[in-house]
């Protein structure tokens, strides 16, 4: 069956514009397409346009505040016939959204879907995912575009596979949390508890500091020289390159360049970012999947911590799958457990 | 240099004054908040560069043609005999 897919705009497309959602991209066209553009287009399935983000996605990064552009384009997916969007959602704020609007996010496991073709953010956690209305859905086209691209110096050889799984929940659930899901998990064999994750209440440090450090690193190419936006008004080489990036950031893009030269200086290095990518070890090695595959992670009643949720994925690089009511993750290349939970869900 | 203004100029960056207040307020209140971090012990551990822990693996060395010269300085502010134009540096 073909779907119709929108492009997020940090997606390249040869001959078509690439902003990345920033006015320092604004008049760039790409030379090349992406790996999942060519994957789609080769899968039968039609991609019918750019979808608006975030500057580079980085909204919600530093605080609550909704970003528009964001909002308006969930809020338009939400009632126009496209039937998913591929995004790079590395702060898990469209994960957050697509759960609070009823639609469906699917994040895959670090390194199964290439990454050639896209505008970096941030190396270690960028990854494209799949908004979508029906999870199904999502699936289906998550599996046309992930496997092996040796143009990827970041991928997994294979993703594994196999039968019957198993889910724990986490403590949000309230009441009886076996019985209480007995439908949803009617086509999995076992269910077992598991707990918050580890040092949740951090992981917004974590992820500004080491977002911060790559962005501030991927974002250093724009200088107004080679592409993108340059000042008009400049007497010398370095007035050209601030000029230009000072007048193409907005707030956020400054505000992560400005901090990741905080965090990767001699000053701070080793007490802020050395110490949250050793934090993330701790995070990632802390999860056990003996006894179940999929943690089921329960939204508070306003779905604010969804992103909290969505941004655990991220820092383990573990696939998650988030719609309106709760968060799954599961463990590195078990997408599967994810569809069968989906399939579950819709039947 | 450990100062905001010394961090404006490893990011060149030079926002007006209206700009510089609210980007400095945010940076100090995230600042201030980086240092919940110091309340944790992960001293035992290894830093985590990548979440898999893939092997870097030094590729064959071979030489690939991605982009043609014009097609790498079709988006160049300025370009003169197929390569960058930029301004002067010396006086």
């Amino acid at each position: 069956m073909s779907y119709s897919i929108l492009l997020e705009e940090s997606i390249m497309q040869k001959g078509i514009y690439a902003t990345a959602g920033s006015k320092m991209l604004a008049n760039f066209t790409a030379p090349i397409s992406a790996a999942v553009a060519d994957s789609l287009e080769a899968g039968g399935m039609q991609i019918a346009g750019r979808a608006k983000m975030s500057e580079f996605g980085a909204s919600g990064l530093y605080d609550d505040s909704p970003c528009t552009l964001l909002t308006e384009a969930v809020n338009a997916f939400c009632s126009d016939k496209n039937d998913a969007i591929l995004c790079n959602d590395y702060t898990g704020t469209i994960a957050a959204n697509a759960a609070r609007r009823g639609l469906c996010y699917i994040h895959p496991t670090y390194g199964t879907v290439s990454r050639y073709g896209l505008i970096p953010a941030v190396c270690s956690m960028d990854q494209i995912g799949v908004l979508c209305k029906v999870p199904s859905v999502g699936f289906e086209i998550l599996a046309i575009i992930a496997g092996y691209d040796a143009r990827d110096g970041a991928m997994l050889p294979s993703a594994n596979d196999g039968g019957g799984r198993t889910v724990g929940f986490n403590n949000n659930d309230g009441g009886d949390k076996r019985t209480a899901d007995t439908r949803r998990t009617a086509a999995l064999p076992v269910i077992s508890v598991a707990k918050m994750p580890l040092y949740a209440e951090i992981y917004r440090q974590i992820t500004q500091i080491l977002c911060s450090a790559e962005l501030s690193g991927n974002i250093s190419r724009y200088d107004g020289i080679k592409f993108g936006y340059a000042a008009k008004d400049y007497s010398d080489l370095r007035e050209l390159y601030t000029k230009s990036r000072t007048e193409a950031f907005g707030e956020d893009l400054k505000l992560s360049a400005l901090i990741g030269a905080m965090v990767l200086g001699a000053m701070c290095y080793e007490k802020y970012y050395d110490k949250a990518m050793r934090l993330r070890r701790v995070i990632k090695e802390s999860v056990c999947w003996d006894g179940f595959d999929v943690l089921r992670y329960i939204h508070d009643a306003d779905g604010k911590d969804a992103i909290v949720f969505a941004i655990f994925s991220r820092l383990c690089g573990l696939p998650s799958l988030s719609v309106q009511e709760c968060t799954y993750v599961a463990d590195a290349g078990n997408e599967h457990a994810l569809s069968m939970i989906a399939v579950a869900d819709e039947q | 240099m450990n100062s905001f203004s010394g961090y404006e100029n490893i990011a060149m960056i030079e926002p007006g004054d209206d700009e510089r207040g609210v980007l400095k307020a945010r940076f100090d209140e995230i600042a201030e908040s980086f240092k919940l971090l110091l309340k944790y012990d992960a001293s035992t551990v290894s830093p985590l560069v990548s979440v898999f822990d893939v092997p870097c693996v030094l590729r064959e060395d071979i030489s690939q043609k991605l982009l043609s010269r014009e097609e790498l300085l079709s988006g160049a502010l300025d370009s003169h005999d197929g390569y960058f134009k930029v301004p002067s540096t010396l006086e």
